[in-house]
């Protein structure tokens, strides 16, 4: 991270960051995540009313699985999504009681979703090269901080964004009126690079008001709307992380979400201790969701085996801080629900009757715990928790014989949970000593995430052996694991 | 230069040592009883031949290893959309036959099935769909899977089937390594009349077997594999034979047999499929929430039998017979009388006249008997 101010009126700011993360699922497995992220910020002040920021930044996120058990099968899957931002930011106090942000950017996706490759010489996997995905998702937004009184103050605004998905893709196109599988493609559509295959756009607004009471005590309302092109695909039966993404196109619409929340904010004891209560209710459309026996890995025409689920969502979160002190921390408990719900006039894109059911983030308690305790100028322990509920899961919940072959049959969508997940980390941070004129600062933190090697499960999945069906659960940090970190800064 | 501040600053992480293990413990979830207690429906209205068997069983508790128990003293009906009522009767075992329906291709059908419990389920009211009859049935050797494939071709000349399933049922012949000529009849030791030296056996098939030619211009389907035997296999050692059983199904039948064979088929693996409950064409009248199983269908079936002889095959496919590695022994008169695990194959004869019997060539039973290996030796009717 570099930060470079050229001279009162324009400064820069550059930062880069890299990372890579291996690990083994059993003895033939493994998996590694790549995180990359770049950013040039440019800050310019045109006078002491209006300053403009205009940053480029980079991330790429990839990872690759890789198998090498049996030789004829050893393959690679590999998985990626790069974003390009460009984007300016404008801020310009017109008057004390308003300031006014406004601004444009442009945010360009890439996304490889998913290809397979065979390793080594006897390797008889197929090369399978997912068609990339590339998009534009364009924006303007202006917003108005306005302090109406001393304690009133209210922030409303409006962002418009048009995302077009892009060539180069050979689109499937489907029989119309019936559902979406491979039996209903009825022929292909060719688009060259740069081509527009889909467009979407539509206006998000923003409202936040934040009102100030007696005895250091303050409410806030907010409402937001949000649209959003690039979407999570998870599969929760797989047996290991196997999260890709989805960019909206021409079958998969834009996420769109409405969220209304409510928060109590009170300071007590001189402002050290805050406590809060905040609760919210949040709808969605065209969540994505899975018809039964869908297959997301290199899948060529994922709309055949997605469906659009309507969502709603709500919870109230209770907070204690203690901000300073020798100890210091915070406990919050929350309780959420989320649950999805889906209408089509096709058995097979209908989930639980099209009833609503849980999605698969309805954890409904957690609970976190941070406590920091300060022994002197150089020595400090923390102390993390973190408690909530297992998640949804579909659980194979009965067996029978059919023609001499033996089936499983499945509970409702998300009708069951995983194990309760909880975990406990430590750390311990020693600080250099504070001579003034050292040419670098240093620290030290020892910690030991998961320090009782709880097994949370991420997954569960089930093998038939011997006319048994067996349930295996995955934990992934199923152990204490300890990290070494030093800090340096000069 | 000297209104103008510079600033550097850099700071950096080092992650020194991230070891991560990943554990896999067993898992067994509570499941409620309720739910692994769903009525099994299986069976369908045979077209050509007007009766229908409806096997009724339950579902069990994934862990059992117990096979589903039978649903006895259910009311079984199938009516007509134009109001006939055709009973079932119950056969014994869950099996629930009805014969002499009438069937008019124009009319729809619909099974309704009152369980001893009191719950009352029915199908959706099903067309009849007509299946066209197979063109041929062909075998090649598959080298790269060191396999024959056994495969299907069809074709609806009004382009209305689209849709099709297909069971199998394979026999072959196999013969045992050694022939046992005698045998005890009480204790006295006789020439055995029976041959047991050749055997039959049948297996049906395990997979469900689903194809469609719904990407084609024509309905026609070309060369679809429903069954691959392995090279080594015993059941190419003499000769082979296979019944193939096509039927057409509506759209909404392939897709709920697709989705049953794809969620059956990847169990636990990276691939494995997204599963929920399959919703079939049966339910609950009075309460939509209690699950059932199966799918109801009418359709006519066609059939067509073919027979590969060992000495078809290309001459470096050597196919195992299992008995390899029997052996025979010999055992003196005096050491009888012979375990039940043995048999007799010819008798010992001293190497000088008068012929005198001193012992007998003896195998394990199995090696001589071909019904312990699951087979009978009733030449089926088909076979010659």
């Amino acid at each position: 991270m570099v930060s470079h101010e050229v001279n009162e009126k324009n400064s820069v700011h550059i930062s880069a960051y890299s990372s890579k993360d291996k690990f083994k699922l059993g003895n033939d497995t493994a998996y590694s995540y790549t995180n990359q992220n770049a950013s040039v910020n440019w800050k310019h002040i045109f006078s002491n009313k209006l300053y403009g920021v205009v940053a480029g930044t980079f991330s790429s996120y990839e990872y690759a699985i890789s198998s090498d058990k049996n030789p004829v099968n050893a393959f690679t899957l590999t998985y990626g999504v790069k974003q390009f931002n460009l984007k300016t930011d404008f801020s310009y106090f017109l008057n004390p009681k308003h300031t006014i942000n406004f601004g444009a950017g442009s945010i360009y996706y890439n996304l490889n979703p998913g290809s397979q490759a065979p390793v080594g010489a006897v390797s008889l996997t197929k090369n399978d090269l997912g068609q990339k995905e590339q998009a534009l998702e364009s924006s303007l937004y202006l917003t108005d901080r306005f302090e109406v009184t001393p304690s009133l103050s209210i922030n409303y605004g409006l962002r418009y964004s048009m995302y077009n998905f892009l060539g180069p893709k050979d689109v499937f196109n489907y029989a119309a009126g019936q559902a979406k599988s491979e039996s209903t493609i009825i022929d292909t559509v060719r688009y060259s690079s740069g081509k527009s295959i889909a467009t979407y756009h539509g206006p998000e607004f923003r409202f936040s008001a934040r009102y100030l009471l007696r005895h250091n005590a303050s409410l806030k309302i907010s409402y937001n709307r949000m649209r959003q092109y690039i979407q999570i695909l998870s599969n929760t039966t797989s047996i290991s992380p196997t999260d890709t993404w989805k960019l909206s196109d021409s079958y998969i619409p834009p996420q769109v979400g409405d969220q209304y929340s409510i928060g109590y904010y009170k300071n007590l004891r001189s402002n050290t201790l805050e406590l809060s209560v905040e609760g919210y209710y949040k709808t969605t459309d065209n969540f994505i969701d899975y018809k039964s026996g869908a297959t997301l890995l290199l899948n060529h025409h994922l709309e055949t085996d997605v469906l659009f689920a309507r969502g709603k969502a709500y919870g109230l979160e209770f907070l204690i801080k203690k901000p300073l002190g020798k100890l210091n921390g915070w406990i919050s408990y929350t309780y959420s629900r989320s649950f999805l719900q889906t209408q089509s006039s096709f058995a097979s894109e209908t989930i639980n009757n099209g009833n609503y059911y849980s999605s698969n983030y309805d954890k409904p308690h957690a609970i976190n715990v941070v406590g920091n305790y300060k022994f002197n100028r150089r020595f400090s322990i923390s102390i993390n928790y973190t408690y909530s509920t297992g998640r949804p899961i579909t659980l194979p919940v009965a067996k029978y014989d059919q023609n001499g072959s033996s089936f499983l049959f499945y509970s409702q969508r998300n009708d069951y949970l995983l194990p309760d997940y909880w975990r406990a980390d430590v750390s311990l941070n020693i600080e250099g000593n504070h001579k003034v004129h050292k040419p670098a600062h240093g620290s030290w933190t020892i910690a030991i995430y998961n320090i009782t090697g709880r097994h949370n499960a991420y997954s569960a999945y089930f093998v038939a052996k011997d006319g048994k069906v067996n349930g295996y659960q995955l934990s992934i940090f199923g152990s204490p694991i300890p990290t070494l970190t030093y800090n340096f800064k000069f | 230069m000297s209104n103008r501040k510079r600033l550097l600053k850099f700071c950096g992480t080092t992650l020194i040592a991230a070891l991560v293990f990943s554990c896999i413990d067993p898992f067994a979830p509570k499941i409620n009883s309720t739910d692994s207690n769903i009525l099994v429906v299986n069976g369908y209205l045979d077209a050509s031949t007007g009766s229908a068997t409806i096997q009724l069983s339950r579902s069990t508790n994934i862990a059992d290893v117990l096979s589903s128990p039978a649903e006895l003293k259910a009311t079984v009906t199938i009516s007509s959309s134009g109001g006939i009522i055709y009973q079932f009767i119950e056969q014994g075992g869950g099996d629930y036959l009805a014969t002499n329906i009438k069937i008019d291709a124009q009319q729809s059908y619909t099974l309704k099935i009152l369980t001893k419990d009191g719950e009352q389920y029915s199908s959706v009211a099903e067309p009849v769909k007509t299946t066209p009859s197979i063109d041929s049935v062909s075998w090649v050797v598959d080298s790269f899977n060191s396999a024959v494939a056994i495969k299907v071709n069809t074709h609806d000349p009004q382009n209305n089937t689209r849709y099709y399933q297909w069971d199998f049922v394979e026999t072959w012949e196999y013969q045992t390594k050694y022939n046992s000529s005698y045998e005890y009849v009480g204790n006295t030791i006789v020439p055995r009349t029976k041959d047991i030296s050749r055997c039959y056996k049948s297996a049906t098939n395990q997979a469900i077997i689903v194809g469609s030619s719904t990407k084609l211009s024509l309905d026609v389907i070309r060369d679809f594999q429903i069954n691959s035997i392995s090279q080594s296999s015993a059941k190419l050692a003499r000769r082979y034979s296979i019944l193939v059983k096509q039927h057409a199904l509506t759209r909404e039948a392939y897709e709920y047999w697709s989705v049953l064979k794809n969620n059956s088929e990847s169990l636990g693996s990276l691939y494995a499929p997204i599963p929920s409950q399959l919703v079939g064409n049966i339910s609950n009248i009075n309460n939509k929430s209690i699950p059932v199983i199966g799918y109801f269908s009418i359709y006519s079936v066609q059939e067509k039998r073919i027979f590969i002889k060992n000495s078809q095959l290309p001459k470096n496919i050597i196919s195992q017979t299992g008995y390899e590695s029997c052996q025979s022994n010999s055992i003196d008169l005096k050491d009888l009388p012979l375990p039940a695990s043995y048999l007799f194959l010819t008798p010992i004869y001293v190497p000088f006249p008068p012929p005198t019997i001193i012992g007998y060539e003896v195998v394990n039973a199995g090696c001589a008997d071909c019904r312990l290996a699951g087979g009978s030796i009733t030449v089926p009717d088909f076979w010659n």
